[in-house]
């Protein structure tokens, strides 16, 4: 367990040294309660947009004076509003997350660490959420991790907490998105009130290649089930075209759910100079 | 019963050991934990429980893959099978060959080819059952002849080959045979004649039924529109007196005597007899009188009834025209014919007439600027495969090329060599080039000049639709070109049988067994030519004779196994075949 809990606190200091100097993107018009970032809506910042006419019922105390006495016309300032959007990190703590001899839960933490530090210089209102066998997501600390010991994955469930959620922010999935079940209605529903969905599908090599040829026995990580089998070049074959199937099954499925999909191997992105650049790539973190 | 042909092959058995370890080495499967099965699921069998477990198909597998082993091991070892008591078929080679037919009066029966029959009759009516094998120029095959059924196998030996190569039958008949053979060749002469050691083959029996005979021969024969010549031999021991009759007629049924030519013949000497053509028609017959060979006494001239060459001479040069028409009429085969030629001689460069060969000559430009003539002594080389140097020397001559020489073209075939000039060859298109400066050359006053010439005129008439020779010895084909399709010719033989002849590139190329006239057809066309005996070594009947050499082992029923190779070759590929098929149906259902 300690060798665990090193791991683990190896896995979000390199999140956090990647993201040095990154922040975390917001979308068009998010939303969020009062804070310190910028939204795209109209409010009391002092960052000015723009002037319009004054019309009744306006606050009086925005009436620029100055333009009126040059133009005669009673304009308005308007300033952007500050927002405080919410960021809702969920990891997949399932077992399947942690394969043995695979960094896939170490690029896990690190994405989320990363994603935390760069929400945090954005102005978002972080919150991070585990997995759980159960119906709901348990709140969680990629700083204090418990481990990934969870026999289902259930990314896609409501917070444990209605009055958290990020309803007008930004949702980010940490998985392998390796359960059953229709993965785009989930998402579809885990869509609901969330402005951007972003799904980062966090795999390991030995996830999407066939095991070397022979007789090989398979042991599921998660339900402890396993299966023997003999594979040879047409069973190989088989599988690829499966892992292709699969693969092109959940990025269609993100994409019908207007959500960010982003497939990252976690054996080459283990490093921290390439452990964020598909992120960078697909807009999610920019640098400040 | 079985019996093994290789015991040794019985190793191959230890393969099964390495096989049955990578099975067992192989079912201990490797432990690997994977995310999930979600993306195996369907790839193995569902069981009951937590676990599904799907056990590879080793086992049967495994017993095919034995299978296969063993079945291999059995073919590799030669595992026989007995077939109880069989007795090898012994093998008579019959001797086909024309002197076969000769007859001694002093001998019962007295044709050799009788006699020869009786005694096949006595082996098979022996040993029941014997495979016949006729020694021709290459062996045939007859077929098994039992008593009944021997006049019909034996229905082709009719002692009309031209030759028998009773070495290259033997071998053949060994091959024929298997474990113990027993071959009888019957034959009319003795085994150091057919260069065979009968003492060498315990298997071989040599049945001698010639006699040393007396014969004459007609060992050669030609003739032109005009006049005949053929030679006569006595194969004798002392001077023999021979009558030859001419006959003549419209075709080879209805001759009729022209003259009687009698002669005395010095043993082993050979006497040529000319004789003018007789004009009762085109088809002409030699006959001697009958003696112990018949094939051998009557010889049918067909007529070569083809016309002369027409050439045309396009000689500028005096010396040069005087020496080639010269030369032209000595051949008696060629005529003068400006407007219509097959054949141009030509020291210019006058453009080529359709349907004609040119042979150009070569000589000095005649321009101021000219360089004396090269002369050469020799040595001279001539390809002497091309007919057109046949015969001929050009010992002591002078010949002499104009300078500089026309540049040779690559593809051409040089025909003589001055030192390394070529001064006669022939061109890519097929005509003849000559150089040679005539004034500086004595090339026409040697023999070798008019050779040359009269191998131009054989040349361009062999060139000619239809059969180069029409007088063909027996065993030699007899080609008729310029056909003017390649539908099928007709071969008419003097029997009257009719047979299908291909033709190829507008060639056809016969070969007949029969003596005497033939003819071929082909749509409007009839080209008739004569297939002659004249065999020297058929017709000297001196050293034939009457024995008995070598014999046969006893005729033991013996072995009687036969090798089951095949079986276990298709045994060895079914039983991996369904292995493939097996492995497939199980990857499939996965």
């Amino acid at each position: 367990m300690d060798s665990d809990r090193a791991r683990w606190t190896d896995a979000v200091a390199m999140g956090h040294r990647a993201a040095a100097g990154l922040v975390l993107s917001r979308p068009e018009r998010v939303r969020g309660t009062l804070g310190e970032a910028l939204g795209t809506g109209i409010g009391q910042s002092i960052e000015f947009m723009d002037f319009r006419e004054y019309e009744p019922g306006d606050d009086t105390r925005r009436v620029d004076w100055s333009a009126f006495a040059r133009t005669d016309r009673l304009m308005i300032r308007r300033h952007r509003e500050d927002v405080s959007p919410r960021l809702e990190i969920v990891i997949d703590s399932s077992r399947s997350m942690d394969l043995p001899g695979t960094p896939k839960a170490d690029v896990a933490l690190a994405l989320a660490a990363a994603c935390e530090r760069g929400g945090a210089r954005a102005g978002y209102r972080t919150s991070t959420w585990r997995s759980t066998d159960g119906a709901s997501l348990a709140p969680a600390s990629v700083s204090q991790w418990a481990g990934f010991d969870g026999r289902t994955s259930q990314p896609f469930a409501a917070p444990a907490r209605a009055s958290a959620g990020a309803f007008g922010g930004v949702r980010i999935v940490i998985t392998d998105l390796l359960f059953a079940g229709d993965l785009a209605a989930r998402l579809r529903a885990a869509s609901i009130g969330v402005r951007w969905v972003i799904v980062m599908h966090v795999v390991a090599r030995d996830d999407l290649r066939p095991p070397e040829p022979g007789p090989m026995r398979l042991e599921d990580r998660e339900t402890g089930s396993a299966v023997e089998l003999h594979v040879d070049a047409e069973v190989a074959s088989a599988f690829e075209a499966r892992v292709d199937r699969y693969l092109a099954s959940c990025r269609d499925a993100c994409r019908a759910a207007r959500a960010t999909y982003i497939r990252l191997v976690a054996e080459d992105v283990r490093a921290p100079e390439s452990l964020l650049v598909p992120l960078v790539r697909a807009g999610v973190l920019r640098p400040r | 019963m079985m019996s093994l042909g290789l015991p040794i092959g019985l190793w191959a058995l230890a393969a099964l050991a390495p096989l049955v370890a990578i099975y067992v080495f192989q079912r201990n499967s490797r432990p690997r934990p994977v995310s999930s099965l979600l993306l195996w699921d369907g790839f193995v069998r569902r069981t009951s429980g937590r676990s599904r477990v799907q056990r590879p198909p080793f086992p049967i597998s495994l017993l095919l893959e034995i299978l296969a082993i063993v079945v291999m091991a059995m073919g590799l070892a030669d595992l026989r099978a007995r077939l109880g008591a069989v007795r090898e078929l012994p093998i008579v080679i019959l001797d086909n060959s024309l002197s076969m037919g000769a007859i001694d009066t002093g001998a019962s029966p007295p044709s050799a080819l009788d006699r020869a029959r009786e005694r096949v009759r006595e082996i098979v009516r022996r040993e029941g059952v014997v495979r016949l094998v006729l020694a021709e120029e290459t062996p045939r095959l007859l077929g098994d002849a039992t008593p009944e059924t021997l006049d019909r196998v034996c229905a082709p030996w009719r002692a009309d080959a031209p030759l028998a190569d009773i070495p290259a039958a033997l071998a053949a008949a060994l091959q024929l045979a298997s474990h113990a053979p027993r071959i009888a060749v019957l034959t009319d002469g003795m085994p150091a004649d057919a260069g065979v050691e009968v003492e060498a083959h315990p298997e071989l029996r040599w049945i001698g039924v010639g006699r040393a005979v007396a014969n004459i021969a007609i060992t050669d024969a030609a003739g032109t529109t005009e006049a005949l010549a053929f030679d006569l031999r006595a194969f004798a021991d002392a001077p023999v007196d021979a009558a030859a009759t001419l006959l003549s007629g419209p075709d080879a049924d209805a001759l009729r005597v022209a003259s009687t030519r009698g002669v005395t013949l010095a043993p082993d000497r050979i006497a040529t007899i000319r004789s003018p053509r007789p004009d009762d028609g085109p088809i002409v017959a030699i006959r001697l009188a009958d003696d112990a060979l018949g094939a051998d006494n009557t010889v049918v001239l067909a007529p070569d009834d083809r016309p002369p060459v027409r050439a045309r001479l396009d000689i500028a040069h005096d010396g040069l025209r005087a020496a080639v028409h010269g030369a032209l009429h000595a051949t008696g085969q060629a005529v003068i014919d400006a407007a219509n030629p097959e054949l141009v001689l030509t020291d210019s460069a006058q453009p080529e007439i359709t349907g004609a060969r040119t042979v150009r000559f070569e000589g000095s430009s005649g321009a101021p600027d000219a360089k004396p003539s090269r002369s050469f002594t020799g040595p001279f080389v001539l390809e002497r495969t091309h007919r057109l140097v046949e015969g001929v020397d050009l010992t002591g001559a002078i010949w002499a090329i104009p300078e500089p020489a026309t540049p040779l073209d690559p593809a051409s075939i040089p025909l003589v060599l001055a030192d390394t000039m070529p001064v006669v060859y022939e061109d890519p298109s097929g005509d003849l080039r000559i150089r040679i400066d005539i004034e500086a050359s004595t090339v026409t006053a040697t023999p070798g000049w008019p050779a040359l010439v009269w191998n131009i005129v054989r040349w361009r008439a062999d060139q000619r639709p239809g059969l180069a020779r029409t007088n063909i010895p027996l065993g030699e084909p007899a080609r008729c070109i310029g056909l003017e399709s390649d539908e099928p010719a007709i071969l008419v033989r003097p029997d009257g049988s009719r047979q299908p002849v291909p033709v190829a590139d507008g060639v056809a190329t016969v070969m007949s067994t029969q003596l005497g006239l033939h003819r071929i057809e082909h749509g409007e066309h009839r080209w008739v030519f004569s297939v002659q005996p004249l065999r020297l070594s058929e017709s000297d009947l001196r050293s034939r004779r009457t024995c008995d050499l070598g014999r046969w082992p006893r005729a033991t029923e013996t072995t009687g196994f036969r090798s089951l190779s095949w079986v276990w070759a298709i045994g060895a590929i079914g039983v991996l075949a369904l292995h493939s098929r097996m492995l497939r149906e199980w990857s499939d259902a996965a």
